[in-house]
């Protein structure tokens, strides 16, 4: 025990500057730094028009001028409140449907060739009806992504269920648990990591789902940047917005996966 | 007297007979060890008696409704710490919170309490299992293979460890082993099974009051007698 101390101490002090390394992925770093960097003089000497390809410098002013008049802020949330909305409804329904599927064979038999069979369906194919069922504004939108969310959210919670080891089942039956005391205890907890796999990939069709919602008619959001960009021939409004996308979808995931350490306390996996 | 009677025990999985014919009766404050090659019952008379098996034929009685079980693999579960794991299914009281440290501290990791199990090696997650099996108030400790994925010191460990607890709370147990030391070392008697379907070949009484020296001469004849039985005397010669 003492030795575990120590080693937790020394690894404290040991850290501070490899930590540094780390967060930022270390060697990660260096193609993408030297891609940047070639991008940037191929702008400036002109080997590519920058009406096709602005400079990445071109870039970062654009962003710093939507940082600057608001629009970064009112597109930007206007686009996560639709992912996040989006992303609740669907896992919300996905853990309703998961835990009844996971938990009960019956239900299981009963719905889920149902599900599996909704599921071949490209969900962009449902874009027409829900247009025509819930009009242009923002709840066909969030039913959208819903949809994208709902399906890698319900298979990881119905085989995080399925798949919690024998073993502990056991050890619940030697202490007499009842069956919610079963769920409760041990079948919900040893699922989580599953869980949580599932929303990971979850969120990110979230991301990729609501590109889609906002191209199909906003007046707000990254995606009606990126048409607008279109719209009035500015590449760098196009590529603003994608850098965009994925600094905030980055953010999302890793909030998801603090949330994710924070529950697991016991180590980054079990199974 | 008897805690634990089997009688005309047998088990079928479908058409195939695992045990069959088994009768034997283990008195209060016993060790009593199963013994077998593999595939002759052993670990399923156990789980017959741990009550996750219901589905057999003949008679089981049993004093202790729900005894304590010890597996092979701890079982502990990874998002619980130790502590928590050892109260596992228990009412967090003050007086069992108390109780469950003063087991950690008699199977030796008290300052493990707020560890979690990946933390641990595979002795240290033992001795959590055999601390939460026993923090239960129950009379009769099956265990099943304790000891059989740990290396062979801490495995002595540990079997001193089981010792020492039934010296302080006398607790009835049921060994279930493929190994013949530990056996040995541990048991008042040792049933052997063999065959397939497994059968009782004998129950040897093992006469030397414990603890016991591990490099006891009649030790070693009984573990002669123990080879003969199980018919594996010729290999080992």
């Amino acid at each position: 025990m003492k030795a575990i101390i120590l080693d937790q101490e020394k690894v404290k002090t040991r850290h501070i500057l490899p930590n540094l390394w780390r967060l930022t992925n270390g060697y990660g770093w260096l193609i993408p730094l030297l891609l940047l960097i070639v991008w940037e003089l191929a702008s400036h000497m002109q080997w590519v028009e920058s009406y096709q390809l602005p400079a990445p410098s071109t870039i970062g002013g654009t962003l710093y001028e939507w940082l600057l008049d608001g629009t970064l802020w009112t597109h930007g949330s206007m686009t996560t409140l639709r992912v996040l909305a989006g992303f609740f409804l669907g896992s919300i329904v996905a853990f309703i449907f998961g835990i009844c599927n996971g938990l009960f064979p019956t239900v299981h038999q009963l719905t889920d060739p149902l599900i599996q069979g909704l599921r071949a369906i490209p969900s962009l194919a449902w874009v027409p009806l829900f247009v025509l069922w819930m009009g242009i504004g923002e709840t066909s939108k969030v039913v959208l992504i819903a949809v994208g969310v709902f399906f890698p959210v319900y298979l990881s919670v119905v085989s995080g269920l399925q798949q919690v080891p024998k073993q502990w089942i056991e050890v619940g039956r030697l202490y007499q648990l009842s069956r919610l005391q079963l769920v409760r205890k041990i079948l919900l907890p040893a699922s989580l990591p599953s869980c949580f796999v599932g929303l990971r990939s979850g969120l990110g069709l979230g991301w990729m789902f609501v590109v889609a919602a906002e191209l199909m008619g906003a007046s707000e959001g990254l995606g009606y940047l990126l048409v607008m960009g279109q719209n009035t021939l500015s590449p760098d409004m196009i590529i603003a917005s994608i850098v965009l996308f994925a600094c905030i979808g980055k953010i999302t995931d890793w909030i998801l996966v603090s949330i994710q350490r924070r529950v697991y306390k016991g180590g980054s996996q079990w199974s | 007297m008897v805690v634990i009677e089997a009688k005309d025990f047998a088990k079928y999985y479908e058409e195939t007979c695992v045990v069959n014919q088994v009768n034997f009766s283990i008195e209060r404050e016993e060790i009593v060890g199963i013994i077998g090659t593999s595939g002759s019952g052993k670990s399923t008379i156990l789980r017959a008696l741990s009550g996750l098996d219901a589905q057999y034929e003949g008679q089981l009685y049993q004093e202790e409704q729900h005894p304590s079980v010890v597996f092979q693999e701890a079982r502990l579960f990874p998002w619980l710490t130790v502590l928590d794991n050892v109260l596992f299914g228990l009412a967090q009281t003050e007086e069992m919170i108390v109780r469950a440290r003063m087991y950690l501290q008699k199977v030796g990791i008290e300052q493990a309490e707020r560890l979690f199990p990946n933390e641990l090696s595979g002795g240290m997650a033992q001795r959590v299992a055999i601390a939460r099996a026993l923090v239960r108030k129950t009379s009769v400790l099956l265990l099943d293979e304790p000891f059989s994925a740990l290396d062979a010191f801490t495995k002595m460990k540990l079997q001193r460890l089981l010792l020492d607890l039934w010296e302080a709370e006398r607790t009835t147990m049921v060994l279930v082993t493929h190994d013949l030391e530990e056996a040995l070392y541990l048991c008042d008697r040792i049933i052997v099974l063999h065959g397939q379907p497994g059968l009782v070949k004998a129950t040897i009484t093992i006469d030397v009051p414990k603890p016991r020296r591990r490099d006891d001469v009649i030790l070693a004849r009984y573990k002669g007698k123990l080879l003969k039985l199980l018919q594996l005397e010729e290999e080992v010669e």
